[in-house]
């Protein structure tokens, strides 16, 4: 049903997606946690970082990576002296700008459903024995986790659909940073593509919506196990 | 000294300062919302902390700002419980009772689980959903959680403050058996009247009227009894240079306070009597207290076992003039009541020496005396260790084997009295020798 090129597309972005995703959950968690809980100088000046690429033109965070990212920039430099790698038009370029797209709304979402524990819990804990990271790991993690993983199938529906900066920071190359919305936008630029891009958008849609289905199910979840007065064993 | 407590923090808008020491059972802090009680909890379970201060539970020093010590909340031992319960959501009422036996040491687990699961009733709720349990049920299963997790002692937060009557009389149930069947020490914040006066062995006042918050339990008691000293008790440079002199000779502080001094001394001339009988002289200031309300005809005989304590007695006594009314005989008391026929009877006697022999102290003073003596027992409260008849302590048994023979000595009419002051919380017993027709 679908060419070459179009599956090679869909599996890139799947790959890509999964990867931004992987990546930056932990950094997700940290800047969540520490919103939520911390009380530091600069806090808003954080909050504020974190989504900016919400706001930003996609196009502009795209072209800060490349001057981050590029031969000439600081964390290209270190990169190429440490590891002798380059994200440059690479399919891990495509998962970082994936990854900074969906930063953003995974932040949210994980902060959201951290703030929603009740943090006495997590102190009746430690008056029961639990060390500070014992009261966290064996309470308000296992609370909070319906809500994470809700957060990561957003943050990887976001990943899907992640074009402008992607565009720009490693360009459009089959097979290697052509993920699905570029394909669709490349297959749009010649002439008779209309059906293969019909094709791609129906997956696109397809995905989107199941990742969103889910993650409104996990959420929900959340809220139902705070209140089961009506499942009995 | 069950909680020993000496506590400020600066709370947002106003100062908390509490100091108080507590005896066994359960005390009550009492006090309208909003005043610190729950901040006090908080922080002898090491979950807030005080800017300064000290917290000893059951000597065991938990904090101690001077010397730098912060037991960190796990290790405190501290099973708390709180006024919502603070079930873990996510958990079935079974693995929360074992969240806490899980995280303890094989050494600290002195209860087993069937066993609180028996002593609670909560053994048909063990696969339920907190969410699922009724308020009582909940508040149950928070108990068992706290035992469970090694407690050495309870802090309880209003437990009963959302339960209907009949729940809160289910709790209450279950709050005195720990009290009397565990033998836990329990700090209980409460501001209802009843479920103080139904559970609390003791009571500690929080003042609400003014936003600094001052509870001084035995700061106030020795506040008011210099009060009272000031009021009653005229300057006496020989009771003073005797309290001196026992001090400086490094006798225990167990001379009689002041104000109760003089009431023996009020009780002396009260009942007329003459020739009076101390058992344990310690320094000698109950001595002079004695000897002077004897008069100048008055005889005090007293008994000393230890020998450098009857030598500084006898200096205090001739310094305050009275070596002419006293009779201090050194050696175990045992050993020298019997050689007293001759001096009995007497119309008073005060018995004030090692607590484990009152049992016989009391049965020489019955038999040196007449219809009419009066018998008075110092120290039977032991802040307030005499109601533990499990109590590992020697003392507490002499002072209850005690009262049990006075009460059940048909001869002698008796009560007893607690008292607080600058001795802290004690009390003592009072008797008086009837004419019995021979049965």
């Amino acid at each position: 049903m679908l060419s070459t090129p179009e599956t090679e597309a869909l599996l890139l972005s799947l790959k890509v997606s999964l990867w931004a995703v992987a990546g930056s959950l932990p950094l997700a968690f940290a800047l969540a946690y520490a919103l939520a809980r911390g009380r530091f100088r600069g806090k808003a000046l954080v909050e504020a970082l974190v989504t900016l690429p919400l706001v930003l033109p996609p196009v502009v965070t795209g072209y800060l990576l490349l001057l981050a990212f590029g031969r000439h920039g600081p964390i290209g430099i270190w990169l190429e002296s440490w590891f002798g790698v380059s994200v440059m038009f690479r399919w891990t370029g495509a998962a970082i700008a994936a990854a900074i797209m969906a930063l953003p709304l995974m932040v949210g979402a994980i902060r959201l459903s951290l703030e929603a524990v009740d943090r006495r819990l997590e102190v009746a804990a430690r008056t029961l024995g639990a060390t500070r990271w014992g009261a966290f790991a064996s309470v308000t993690l296992p609370l909070a986790l319906p809500g994470i993983i809700a957060a990561a199938v957003l943050g990887f529906a976001r990943a899907l659909g992640e074009f402008g900066a992607t565009i720009t920071f490693v360009s459009n190359i089959p097979g290697e940073t052509q993920t699905l919305p570029i394909a669709i936008y490349s297959v749009l630029q010649q002439p008779g593509g209309e059906a293969a891009a019909a094709r791609l958008s129906v997956i696109a849609v397809a995905l989107s919506l199941g990742a969103l289905l889910v993650s409104q199910w996990l959420t929900r979840r959340t809220h139902a196990a705070r209140s089961r007065h009506d499942v009995q064993p | 000294m069950s909680f020993d407590i000496d506590i400020s923090a600066r709370l947002g808008s106003f100062d908390l300062a509490a100091q108080f020491s507590t005896g066994p059972g359960l005390t009550a802090l009492f006090g309208t919302s909003g005043i610190g009680k729950t901040s006090i909890l908080d922080m002898v379970a090491g979950i807030a902390r005080p800017d300064r201060g000290r917290i000893v539970v059951a000597d065991r020093v938990l904090f101690d700002s001077a010397a730098g010590i912060d037991v960190p909340p796990e290790a405190r031992h501290a099973g708390y419980v709180f006024q919502d319960g603070r079930l873990f959501v996510h958990r079935r009422v079974r693995a929360n009772l074992l969240y806490g036996w899980k995280r303890a040491a094989p050494t600290d687990r002195w209860i087993g689980f069937d066993e609180v699961v028996e002593l609670l009733g909560i053994g048909h709720l063990l696969d339920r959903w907190p969410a699922t349990l009724s308020g009582g049920e909940a508040q149950r299963v928070a108990i068992g959680r706290a035992l469970l997790s090694g407690a050495r002692f309870l802090l309880m937060d209003e437990p009963l403050a959302s339960l209907d009557g009949p729940r809160k009389r289910e709790i209450i149930e279950v709050i005195v058996r720990l009290r009397d069947e565990l033998k836990l020490p329990i700090l209980y914040v409460s501001h209802d009247e009843a479920e103080v006066a139904a559970l609390a062995t003791q009571r500690i006042d929080l003042d609400a009227v003014v936003p600094r918050v001052e509870v001084t339990a035995a700061a106030s008691w020795a506040a008011v009894d210099d009060y009272f000293a000031a009021q009653f008790l005229p300057l006496d440079a020989a009771l003073d240079a005797a309290l001196a002199a026992n001090a400086a000779a490094g006798l225990p502080a167990h001379d009689v306070a002041p104000n109760q001094g003089k009431l023996l001394a009020l009780l002396v001339q009260m009942s007329g009597a003459k020739r009076i009988l101390e058992i344990g002289t310690l320094g000698g200031v109950s001595t002079i207290w004695l000897a002077r309300a004897a008069g100048a005809e008055g005889t005090v005989v007293t008994l000393e076992a230890d020998a450098r304590h009857a030598e500084v007695a006898r200096a205090n006594i001739a310094a305050a003039g009275l070596v002419d009314r006293v009779d201090l005989r050194v050696g175990a008391a045992l050993d020298t009541l019997p050689m007293l026929a001759g001096a009995a009877p007497f119309d008073l006697v005060f018995i004030d020496a090692d607590k484990p022999n009152n049992p016989a102290y009391l049965r020489w003073a019955l038999q040196l005396s007449r219809p009419g003596t009066v018998i008075i027992a110092d120290n039977v409260v032991r802040d307030g260790a005499v109601i533990d008849a499990a109590s590992a302590d020697a003392r507490v048994h002499g002072v209850r084997d005690m009262l049990a023979l006075i009460a059940a000595e048909p001869r002698l009419d008796a009560t007893a009295l607690q008292t607080v002051g600058s001795k802290g919380w004690d009390g003592f017993a009072i008797a008086i020798v009837k004419a019995v027709p021979a049965a």
